[in-house]
């Protein structure tokens, strides 16, 4: 964001700039504290020992401080769940990596020749990619239960992760940044000789880095947060992911609400950091993709 | 495509090399191109067949069938399951749910999201805090707003909710709020509505390119700061603005499965059902795949349906901004 931009508030020397902020200030306080207060609340019972109890008037300053919730909940030593969360966060890591490696070099290949190659049909398979956008999740699932089950694919990795590698968005960002690229440098090492693939790997892939690092990470969150097809999908529990581990037990207590708290934490808190540390990146990914498209 | 005399006539000069690779330096430079260009796309396509065409055409088909997971395809019923459809009354609750789920959160987005990109402009002092705050519910999974709204919600004094509110002498005993009819969909409304921070983060790249003439000139004409919100930022960014609604509106029938599957599970009595966890409720728990598919396609309809009549009204007048 630039520096120089044209403030709305006056100056925080006068009155009505100091009024201003103040104002400012309390609706975004009230924001914040409906939009992230519940999870402050959260990791806040995590913290407090496995018997927490609620009480009114709530009390929610523990009277120690403790991890044991998260240890707990790591190796599956609570009465909410005897499987390792450990388990589960590897499973997300595999399904996120996993669709995150495949959609990166199916969508830089595809994004490369809508960019640049000219070929017959070129425009009508793009938009039709595109066009898929509309299709929801909710139209699929029945029949590629049914397909994966043909397959043997129902209740594998694989079959977790393949639901997730199909992305309009990917190849369509792919192809926008491609297209803000120079293409002098490419066509002068086709020229010398360069094969077609031999430019796209060793000219365009380096210069697309930005764009890897964009389209990376939002398929990791994306794919990481994914609750549908895991659901459907994965039949054992040695196979859910963490949004799918949350679900079911959550479902099996109203009382335990302390492991709950800290397997939430343990879900969500490495996606706030990679979010929070790459927003960047990720908002970069929205802007180029659908503003300029 | 080439016809094989011009394909001899733009013969590549280029004729030492041997093998495979002769042959196809012998294709015409347009051959050659397509060719590649068709080698580029095809795992994209393979996938797009595997994971989405086939099982498209298939749900489609399914629609039309009395399947279930033991009997497949099933048999033909031809309109029989759309004649269901439109009488089946926890269908039409579905609909209702999810599109009044979408006219409070989109809406609702639009005015936080704005609202705070503005604000944060102004390098406040803790905005990289409330920025935080703002981007922590769209960072992890929708499953996880069901979880904390529930919590926050219980109908005992573990709920903060009712805790406070009986605390607070506001209400005499605790309020049900998940396992009341009237209530349920309000409460997985309120757990859907704090997800803005990602619009916020595009809104606020949009308003970082803004040109400072226009704003500097509209200061220097006596504009005060109501009217340059209203009258410049706003229609500036309105390509934005479409584009955050848009989306949403294309998302709206994801919205709730996760929310829906954890807090109330579409009850009590399907009052807070909506398609997707009935399409999932079908399918799964009465092993309904026929009708489920012709749920799911139903659902599909209504957005298009929704996309065609609001397509114009949300264009507008966007000649003036290009």
């Amino acid at each position: 964001m630039s520096s120089e931009h044209e403030r709305l508030f006056e100056s925080a020397d006068t009155l009505q700039g100091r009024l201003e902020r103040l104002g400012a200030h309390a609706y975004l306080s009230i924001l914040a504290l409906l939009t992230a207060g519940p999870y402050v609340m959260m990791i806040l019972i995590s913290l407090m020992g496995e018997g927490w109890q609620p009480v009114t008037p709530p009390k929610l300053i523990p009277d120690t401080w403790s991890f044991v919730n998260y240890t707990n909940v790591w190796v599956g030593n609570t009465a909410l769940l005897d499987e390792p969360f450990v388990g589960f966060f590897v499973n997300s890591i595999i399904y996120a990596g996993g669709a995150t490696l495949i959609i990166l070099a199916i969508d830089t290949l595809a994004g490369y020749a809508f960019a640049r190659l000219e070929f017959r049909g070129r425009d009508i398979t793009f938009l039709a990619i595109v066009s898929t956008l509309m299709i929801t999740p909710m139209i699929l699932f029945i029949p590629v239960y049914t397909w994966f089950n043909q397959f043997g694919l129902v209740n594998t990795r694989l079959g977790i992760i393949l639901p997730h590698t199909y992305s309009a968005f990917g190849v369509f960002l792919m192809r926008q940044f491609i297209k803000t690229l120079p293409s002098d440098l490419e066509d002068a090492a086709l020229i010398d000789g360069c094969s077609r693939f031999g430019v796209f790997w060793r000219i365009v892939v380096p210069m697309l880095k930005p764009a890897l690092v964009t389209l990376g990470i939002i398929t990791f969150i994306t794919v990481w947060n994914s609750f549908l097809w895991p659901l459907i999908l994965a039949r054992d529990s040695a196979l859910f992911n963490l949004p799918v581990a949350l679900g079911f037990f959550q479902g099996q207590t109203s009382t335990l609400w302390a492991p709950l708290m800290a397997a939430t934490a343990i879900t969500l808190v490495p996606m706030v950091i990679l979010f929070v540390s790459m927003q960047q990146y990720y908002v970069r990914g929205f802007v180029v993709g659908g503003l300029k498209g | 495509m080439a016809s094989e005399s011009e394909e001899q006539s733009i013969e590549l000069p280029d004729e030492g090399s041997t093998g495979t690779r002769s042959l196809f330096d012998n294709l015409s430079l347009q051959r050659q191109e397509s060719i590649e260009g068709w080698l580029f796309v095809a795992p994209k396509l393979a996938i797009g067949l595997f994971v989405l065409g086939f099982p498209l055409v298939f749900g489609i088909y399914l629609s039309f069938t009395s399947s279930s997971l033991l009997n497949l395809p099933g048999e033909f019923v031809g309109l029989e399951n759309y004649r269901w459809l439109i009488n089946y009354g926890v269908w039409w609750t579905a609909v209702r749910n999810v599109l009044l789920i979408g006219a409070v959160k989109i809406p609702t987005n639009i005015i936080f999201s704005f609202t705070a990109a503005l604000l944060l402009r102004e390098k406040l002092r803790g905005s990289t805090l409330y920025r935080i705050a703002f981007i922590i519910p769209v960072a992890g999974p929708p499953v996880i707003w069901g979880i904390i709204w529930r919590l926050m919600l219980f109908p005992n004094e573990g709920g903060i909710v009712n805790s406070m509110l009986l605390a607070l002498g506001v209400i005499g005993e605790y309020i049900p709020f998940l396992s009341s009819q009237s209530l349920a969909i309000p409460s997985v409304i309120m757990s859907v509505i704090w997800s803005f921070g990602l619009s916020m983060l595009i809104y606020m790249a949009a308003l970082s390119g803004l040109p400072s003439s226009v704003m500097e000139s509209a200061a220097m004409d006596g504009a005060n700061k109501y009217q340059r919100i209203r009258y410049i930022i706003w229609p500036l960014m309105k390509p934005t603005t479409l584009f955050l609604v848009v989306i949403q509106l294309v998302m709206v029938t994801r919205l709730g499965f996760a929310t829906v599957f954890v807090m109330t599970q579409g009850g009590p009595l399907n009052a807070s059902m909506v398609p997707s966890y009935l399409v999932y409720e079908l399918a799964f728990t009465y092993n309904e795949f026929g009708r489920a598919s012709t749920v799911a396609i139903g659902m599909f309809l209504v957005t298009a349906i929704l996309a065609l009549v609001l397509y114009k009204p949300l264009q507008g007048n966007t000649e003036y901004y290009q």
